[in-house]
């Protein structure tokens, strides 16, 4: 697994968001992207994912090009800023139909995946009533459910309690697999020292410094 | 694959907006009321009633292209219910299309790993909703004509027609006037549907709800074969005695003009949406 951004450059409405980034990530760790607000974290994630497309440069999935090889790569799962789900469904309802996209998600995954984020798969409440902490924790059950090959988690313990945080966290350590890219942006120092494997910290759209944990 | 697509539009773009449609039923029995009091003196003079086709030749009626002459007692007058109707019809579609985009539809592009769902499915969409949004004036016309009349006969009041809209349609077969007073404002609804929905995509709801208005008045005043609205009103399709210029429309022709156009802008759009930067709505 091998996400490859070569020259890659964003701009919007001529703010230069990302400057000129070449990196390859990896599979078999997590990185970590640090950096103040509004150094291009989330939209490097937006990049990766497909959602966004480069103003110069290229970004290659295992060596397929996004935006002409492919649209979105083929395996992901996103956490990014405020999750956005369906009011008037549960939480299981909502990603059932998310599964209904994919070919290899069933019933079970979808409950065991609800459990390891610590939401009950037999909870009735609809989405419009959870708190923030529900709703990122279903936002983190979409991102992993079926087990994806990228994992792009914006933010992923924010609004979430204590006990949930160090919940959360052994998931994320728990997806890590040879074959599999994660990438997580997180403000808290002590989380991201504990989750990511390498750091990679950005400043004004460049990534400035690589930190091996 | 389409089909999830579509049914989540379904549900959350009309379902769950379900409460916006009822703008146009009440616009519509507004229109029979407006009708029905207008022409009450011949009416009750002579006898006979509206029905269900004739309200709707009321709405669709529209005006012919403004030509300004200065010695002319005529006045511009303005087909409001019609430019209401088409109004309605863009405050249905709304913003649902944008949202989506930037919300649930997000995931379910990345999920599906293909934009081109996600398009095409708000496309069929479009269609579904001017189906419906349609559909319902066409109900309440029947509805209203059935309770009020206990009659829903398709054409009945050859003498009260003609007082009141001159003689123009009686050279026209009803199979023609289904045509052009049912088929075609829908067909002219999808056109209008799909580019607000385009352009919602490139620039943002309001700025759309502006450019459909503007189009909608512009459409009133000026005639021309590629104006879509142009093929929504009935009058288009007939001379206008005091403009020899006028060239009236054509059915057939706006048929293919119409599909020809409902294909530009689904192709034109997922081209443009293809490359389209998905952004949070912040």
């Amino acid at each position: 697994m091998k996400i490859e951004l070569k020259n890659i450059t964003k701009k919007i409405k001529k703010n230069t968001v990302i400057d000129d980034i070449n990196y390859t990530f990896t599979g078999g760790c997590i990185y970590g992207l640090a950096g103040k607000n509004g150094c291009g974290k989330t939209m490097l994630m937006r990049l990766i994912a497909g959602l966004i497309y480069p103003t110069e440069g290229k970004v290659y999935i295992n060596d397929r090009m996004l935006g002409k090889d492919i649209s979105f790569p083929d395996s992901i799962g996103i956490l990014i800023e405020n999750p956005e789900f369906l009011n008037d469904y549960t939480g299981y309802e909502n990603l059932k139909m998310l599964a209904g996209l994919q070919k290899n998600v069933s019933d079970e995954d979808i409950k065991n995946t609800l459990e390891s984020v610590g939401l009950d798969y037999n909870d009735k409440r609809k989405f419009y009533k959870y708190s923030l902490g529900m709703r990122q924790r279903l936002g983190i059950a979409a991102a992993i459910m079926g087990k994806p090959d990228i994992i792009l988690l914006d933010e992923p313990i924010n609004a979430i309690d204590e006990e949930g945080v160090a919940q959360i966290k052994e998931l994320i350590r728990g997806l890590v697999e040879e074959n599999r890219i994660i990438i997580i942006a997180c403000h808290d120092k002590e989380e991201m020292d504990y989750l990511a494997d390498k750091k990679l910290m950005m400043s004004a759209g460049k990534i400035v410094e690589e930190i091996i944990i | 694959m389409i089909f999830r697509f579509v049914s989540h539009d379904l549900n959350e773009g009309i379902i769950r907006y379900r409460k916006r449609y009822l703008l146009i039923i009440l616009v519509a029995i507004i229109s029979c009321f407006m009708l029905d009091r207008s022409t009450e003196y011949i009416t009750t003079t002579y006898g006979g009633y509206w029905t269900p086709l004739e309200y709707g030749i009321n709405l669709f009626l529209g005006r012919y292209p403004f030509v300004y002459r200065p010695d002319s007692m005529d006045t511009f007058t303005v087909p409001f219910v019609w430019i209401l109707t088409y109004i309605l019809l863009a405050f249905v579609i709304g913003d649902y299309v944008q949202k989506d985009m930037q919300g649930y539809g997000m995931y379910m592009m990345l999920k599906s790993k293909k934009r081109s769902y996600w398009w095409i499915s708000k496309c069929v969409w479009c269609v579904i909703v001017n189906l419906v949004y349609f559909g319902l004036i066409w109900l309440t016309y029947i509805s209203y004509a059935w309770m009020k009349n206990g009659d829903i006969a398709i054409y009945k009041n050859l003498f009260i027609r003609s007082n009141y809209f001159g003689w123009r349609f009686e050279d026209k077969s009803v199979g023609f006037l289904i045509m052009m007073v049912v088929v075609m404002p829908i067909l002219v609804g999808v056109v209008q549907s799909i580019i607000q929905i385009f352009l919602s995509v490139v620039f943002d709801a309001t700025v759309t709800m502006v450019f459909v208005a503007g189009g909608l008045v512009l459409s009133c005043y000026y005639g021309n074969p590629l104006i879509p609205h142009g093929y929504g009103m009935l009058l288009r399709y007939y001379k206008d005695e005091s403009n020899p210029d006028f060239v009236p429309n054509d059915i057939q022709s706006g048929i293919v003009i119409l599909l020809t156009m409902i294909v530009i802008a689904t192709v034109v759009g997922y081209v443009f949406f293809r490359r389209k930067n998905i952004l949070s709505r912040r």
